[in-house]
């Protein structure tokens, strides 16, 4: 009988790394041989890949642990408010901002705007009526009216300019705009839209002539923005040509079409029973923006 | 048309496929995840972190390649950031392999007696024991096991996931898979599965040179 174990040892030793690839189908042709050459003469390293094979077999076959349906919600879910927020960028990436005002120049800037305005206003003889593209003209017929304080009409043409325009948010977390408040004069809350596929993108403070609102900016599928206004109704004139009024649940809200766009406002208590002034403008259909300004503002 | 079309681009897809086919891979995601944390609720985060990983760096994936392997490379780079794993335990196993046939001392009867013969797997009782050898592993050795047995990927799918060479792939596999057959053949022989023989510290020699010796006196006679 032929004594191969000890020199078959060797060739064991030296075709082992080999062999594990072998068994995994991924060695080279020309080891192929050898290696199937080493296994024809060596029960042992037949044992070897046997073996190996069956370790595979039963790796193969251990339960595999399917990801819990708890998991597979979650990671939906975070999925779709990642391509809330992905929309929502777009939709004011798209949407080409106006350059970057820091706030403390826009005071000024709207200030001044509003005396040429109302010069404007005072050479104007007959005001037009009709709903202008251009927010200047807007603003100069609410000069008129809008001596000592806002009135909605000039509001709404504000909002207008900014939606169609929007300026770059000073603040992009939801839970930050509560720190407009104080200069609002009311409590501002970022309503959650995302029932509605509005996902908030960033807010700001906004000079309107004698007061200041908080504009929220949101962005959603399609290249749609909404934008709201927080503002305090105590010191806007609630007058106003172009919206009508309609009940919703007892709270009368102001719906109509300006410059394009579909406009609402409402008003709200706030937690103290502040009445806080909500306005949103939004390239959303009349029945949707009624529905968020309903809705939406419940859930401000 | 397109001069008004601005106001409504047209909306997104309503499905998009890069979630889907990253929702697809969920399982083999959570799966390998629990292999490498072997707590299913770390790993239940770890999935998770992984997938908004891969969402914010989905453009940074090439169409075309797999995506289950670019995948599940972020859970392996993922799981080591977060367990704050230093290069340290890779340099002690990245060294030359001293010795590639550690397992000589098992014999061929022995690894016989590991195998079931009809199911071409192991022993049913070893089978139950598997589990237990796998996580015992170190997780570099436990990943490539798992990556290439488990999940069936290719050495050089696995190479990407662990990012480092296919040299090192193989020499994972190849030193993964002995110890896991090592500790499987402790298993087999304490069950009694297999009569005991030597031990984990004997090196081949003697053995083969007693089989050696006693096949020559056996032939001589």
């Amino acid at each position: 009988m032929k004594p191969q174990t000890i020199s078959s040892s060797n060739s064991c030793r030296r075709l082992a790394p080999a062999v594990t690839i072998f068994v995994d189908g991924e060695l080279e042709p020309s080891q192929v041989v050898e290696v199937e050459t080493h296994l024809s003469d060596c029960g042992r390293c037949r044992e070897r890949v046997a073996l190996d094979r069956a370790v595979r077999a039963s790796l193969r076959a251990l339960p595999r642990p399917s990801a819990p349906q708890g998991l597979r919600d979650r990671v939906a879910a975070a999925m779709a408010e990642g391509r809330r927020e992905a929309e929502a960028a777009e939709a004011y990436e798209q949407a080409a901002p106006l350059p970057r005002a820091p706030y403390k120049y826009m005071a000024p800037l709207a200030m001044a705007a509003g005396v040429a305005l109302m010069l404007t206003a005072r050479n104007s003889t007959s005001p037009d009526h009709a709903p202008s593209a251009r927010g200047a003209q807007g603003a100069a017929r609410t000069a008129q009216v809008a001596s000592t304080a806002t009135s909605l009409d000039g509001m709404i043409e504000e909002l207008l300019d900014v939606h169609e325009k929007p300026l770059p948010p000073e603040v992009t977390r939801q839970d930050e705009v509560g720190n407009f408040g104080p200069f609002v004069g009311v409590p501002v809350e970022a309503p959650k839209l995302t029932n509605y596929g509005a996902k908030f993108y960033g807010g700001r403070m906004l000079p309107v002539r004698e007061q200041r609102a908080a504009m929220l900016q949101y962005g959603m599928a399609g290249g749609r923005r909404v934008t709201v206004y927080v503002y305090d109704p105590r010191r806007v004139q609630p007058e106003q040509r172009w919206l009508r009024e309609r009940v919703v649940r007892d709270a009368p809200v102001y719906v109509g079409q300006v410059r394009g766009f579909n406009v609402a406002a409402t008003e709200r208590r706030g937690n103290n029973g502040v009445p806080v002034g909500v306005a949103i403008a939004a390239d959303l259909d009349e029945r949707e923006i009624l529905e968020l300004v309903t809705d939406g503002a419940g859930a401000l | 048309m397109a001069l008004f079309s601005f106001r409504k681009p047209a909306p997104r897809a309503a499905v998009d496929t890069f979630e889907r086919d990253v929702l697809g891979h969920l399982d083999a995601m959570y799966s390998v995840a629990c292999r490498l944390t072997r707590n299913p609720t770390v790993a239940e985060d770890l999935v998770q972190d992984a997938v908004m990983k891969a969402m914010r760096a989905r453009d940074q994936f090439q169409p075309g390649t797999n995506l289950k392997a670019w995948l599940l490379r972020i859970v392996t780079n993922t799981f080591l950031n977060q367990f704050k794993r230093s290069g340290l335990e890779r340099d002690v196993f990245e060294g030359p392999d001293a010795d590639p046939l550690a397992d000589g001392w098992v014999s061929a009867a022995t690894m016989r007696g590991m195998r079931d013969a009809e199911s071409a797997a192991l022993q049913p009782l070893l089978r139950a024991e598997l589990q237990k050898a796998l996580d015992a592993l170190p997780e570099e050795f436990r990943l490539a096991v798992v990556l290439s047995d488990i999940e069936e990927l290719s050495y050089k799918e696995i190479a990407d996931v662990m990012g480092c060479p296919i040299g090192t792939v193989m020499s994972r596999l190849h030193r993964g898979r002995r110890m896991l057959k090592a500790s499987l053949a402790e298993h087999a022989r304490s069950l009694g599965l297999v009569a005991g023989e030597g031990d984990a510290s004997e090196s081949p020699h003697p053995t083969d040179l007693n089989e050696y010796r006693a096949k020559r006196s056996a032939a001589a006679q």
